[in-house]
């Protein structure tokens, strides 16, 4: 038996993909083999698809043969349903297979011949290379006895084995994070205490949807999570709706926060997201600055909230108690 | 009589910072404010909307308006889920499979007659390590497709990574992360049913599922520290149930919202950085008569 083994081709998703963009064509040019891995070809493909088709060919049938098989094993657990496929018949074979998850991947293809044996006895059976030997055991095979003799039907033999490896890597495009903000250009307008709208929603994606994003808001507030599937929709999430046609993507989750003046001399604050995607789990992060943050000047003619007006004073013998109304809040002084 | 007169200017005035400690110092919720003309002061929650304030005899007053301490404290009660307690579970699969043991291995299956029960080791803040009803631990294989094990092959230091998983439980679903040589994948199971690190879901394409449904054979959280309230409860304190007469258990809590009366020396404010202030709620539960007053 002549075989022939090979890939017709190998193709992938463009390494610009984005998963957003919904368009999983794969580039119709073959992706060459430039190197070797283990003494086989390797080709380098990108997630979520990377698409391979083998052709198996058979001529020149050894006339013993009784069937042939022909085997191909994708080495991909990740879909499992079509990693190793069988086929019988003398027709020429394409096998297909896409892959989705990052990784090595290793494709072993073979041709096999086998051929009928007639019924057996025990005592026909020579352990070849070592007629001293004596076959006593069997196993995986249906006997019967007849006769005294035990008689093994339909045996099989293996007449010859072609055999093809390749290996394929595949390698995933990763997400880019973005965040920004609704603070004003104008620096007067930034003052304490400041809210601000925070808004994920231009995190770009590569080869896989985003699944989670993590939220420092940079002011010592408890790191927020907010996950495709935690069915959290409310506070402290504000949807945006940003990508209307998928509702439930965590970048549609903005947060307004209000940042407050700190005890120190803070008066810039650094939030951050981390856009984890799907399956892998990888991720990027990216900060923006919220700042600098003005104070407001207090005087009795600005905006009515920080007029302030005094309601007592007290005077004892370490110095004076002042406590005064702002807006409709009360702050107390001490003079030392 | 002679006496000096002194001037001074606004920056010389220090908010006055308060403080409330009943069984360690649970803190009042404010916000330091401070103005570009360097005037600070800290607005305590307490104080908005205030209804009255006096200055009398060393005595600082402050008549609140209707509030929860829930609004006046700040909450320090933190509640750690299982990830950062431990804890056994039973395992199960959206569509309602079960996790059990098969040799060395663990699938997932139909009405299984032996669950696996997991065990939940905590070891760093959300890396936990699993180990089954026997304490032998899970451990998945260095090579692919990264089955997980039940083994209790000792691993070097630089191969622990195969027995610490990266648990997030979030809304009752269970997720478990490993590090692989490829990246972090999740523990899922393909057409072969067998637990391997190899989840695959893509949105709403799900290849090989890997959020899991807990059943909590122990508690699945535990909370510590201060949560502050102003709640009324009703005990069972009529002929409802034997048992609830018996028993300290909670009929009703309902939230009550309350005027507070804020009290503190005017000579601490002056001497001390810190100013303790007392707290008392303006309200009774008890009728003229001495018994509860319904709320309904």
């Amino acid at each position: 038996m002549n075989s022939t083994l090979d890939l017709i081709y190998v193709r992938s998703v463009p390494s610009t993909f984005s998963w957003d963009d919904g368009n999983f064509a794969v580039d119709t040019t073959s992706i060459p083999s430039t190197q070797t891995l283990n003494g086989k070809q390797l080709y380098v493909g990108y997630a979520p698809i990377t698409q391979i088709l083998a052709n198996s060919d058979v001529y020149n049938y050894n006339p013993g043969a009784s069937y042939l098989v022909r085997a191909t094993d994708f080495g991909d657990y990740y879909n499992s349903s079509t990693n190793v496929l069988n086929v019988s018949g003398s027709a020429g074979v394409k096998f297909r297979h896409a892959y989705a998850m990052p990784g090595l991947y290793s494709i072993n293809i073979s041709n096999a011949e086998y051929a009928y044996v007639d019924s057996l006895t025990w005592n026909e059976v020579t352990i070849e290379n070592n007629p001293a030997l004596v076959w006593t055991a069997y196993t995986g095979i249906s006997a019967t006895t007849l006769n005294g003799q035990t008689i093994v039907p339909n045996v099989t033999a293996l007449i010859t084995n072609d055999t093809a490896s390749f290996m394929i890597s595949v390698v995933e495009i990763m997400p880019t994070a973005y965040l920004s903000s609704s603070i004003s250009f104008n620096f007067d307008d930034i003052i304490f205490p400041l809210t601000v709208t925070l808004t994920p929603r231009y995190t770009q994606t590569g080869s896989f949807p985003i699944e989670k994003i993590v939220w420092d808001l940079g002011d010592g507030s408890p790191l927020i999570t907010k996950t495709r599937w935690d069915g959290n929709t409310g506070s402290p999430f504000i949807s945006s709706g940003a990508l209307s046609a998928d509702l439930l993507d965590p970048r549609n989750f903005d947060i307004i926060h209000t940042y407050n003046k700190p005890n120190n001399s803070v008066f810039s604050f650094y939030p951050s997201i981390t856009a984890y995607t799907y399956s892998t789990g990888s991720s990027d992060t990216c900060s923006i600055t919220v700042g600098p943050i003005q104070s407001h000047l207090m005087s009795p003619t600005t905006t009515s909230a920080d007029e302030f007006s005094l309601l007592q004073t007290e005077l004892n013998e370490d110095g004076v108690v002042i406590v005064g109304q702002i807006g409709t809040d009360v702050g107390i002084w001490k003079t030392q | 009589m002679s006496f000096s007169l002194s001037v001074n200017s606004l920056s010389a005035l220090q908010a006055v910072e308060l403080s409330y400690s009943y069984n360690s110092n649970e803190k009042l919720k404010f916000t330091p404010v401070v103005y570009s003309n360097r005037i600070a002061y800290n607005s305590y929650e307490a104080f908005h909307n205030i209804k009255d304030v006096a200055l009398s005899k060393k005595n600082a007053l402050f008549l609140t308006g209707t509030k929860c301490l829930t609004s006046v404290f700040e909450k320090t009660s933190t509640t750690s889920t299982i990830g950062k307690i431990s804890g056994t579970i039973f395992l199960s699969t959206l569509s309602g499979e079960d996790l059990q043991y098969n040799g060395d291995t663990l699938s997932v299956q139909l009405s299984s007659s032996i669950k696996a029960r997991i065990t939940i080791v905590p070891i760093d803040t959300d890396t936990v390590e699993l180990y089954t009803n026997n304490g032998i631990g899970l451990v998945v294989d260095s090579y692919y497709p990264y089955t997980v094990r039940a083994t209790n092959a000792v691993l070097s230091p630089d191969q622990q990574y195969r027995r610490q998983f990266k648990l997030e439980y979030i809304n009752g679903l269970m997720t478990f992360q490993t590090n692989t040589n490829e990246g972090p994948r999740y523990l899922s199971y393909g057409v072969d049913k067998v637990l391997r690190a190899v989840g695959l879901m893509l949105n709403e394409s799900i290849i090989n599922p890997y959020l899991f449904v807990p059943t909590f054979i122990t508690n699945s959280s535990l909370t510590i520290g201060f949560d502050p309230t102003s709640n009324e409860v009703k005990y069972y304190n009529d002929i409802e149930s034997f048992k609830n007469r018996m028993t300290l258990d909670i009929k009703e809590k309902n939230i009550a919202e309350t005027n507070l009366l804020i009290s503190c020396a005017t000579t601490d404010m002056t001497k001390k950085e810190k100013t303790n202030i007392n707290i008392a709620l303006l309200r009774t539960n008890y009728t003229s008569t001495g018994t509860y007053a319904p709320t309904h």
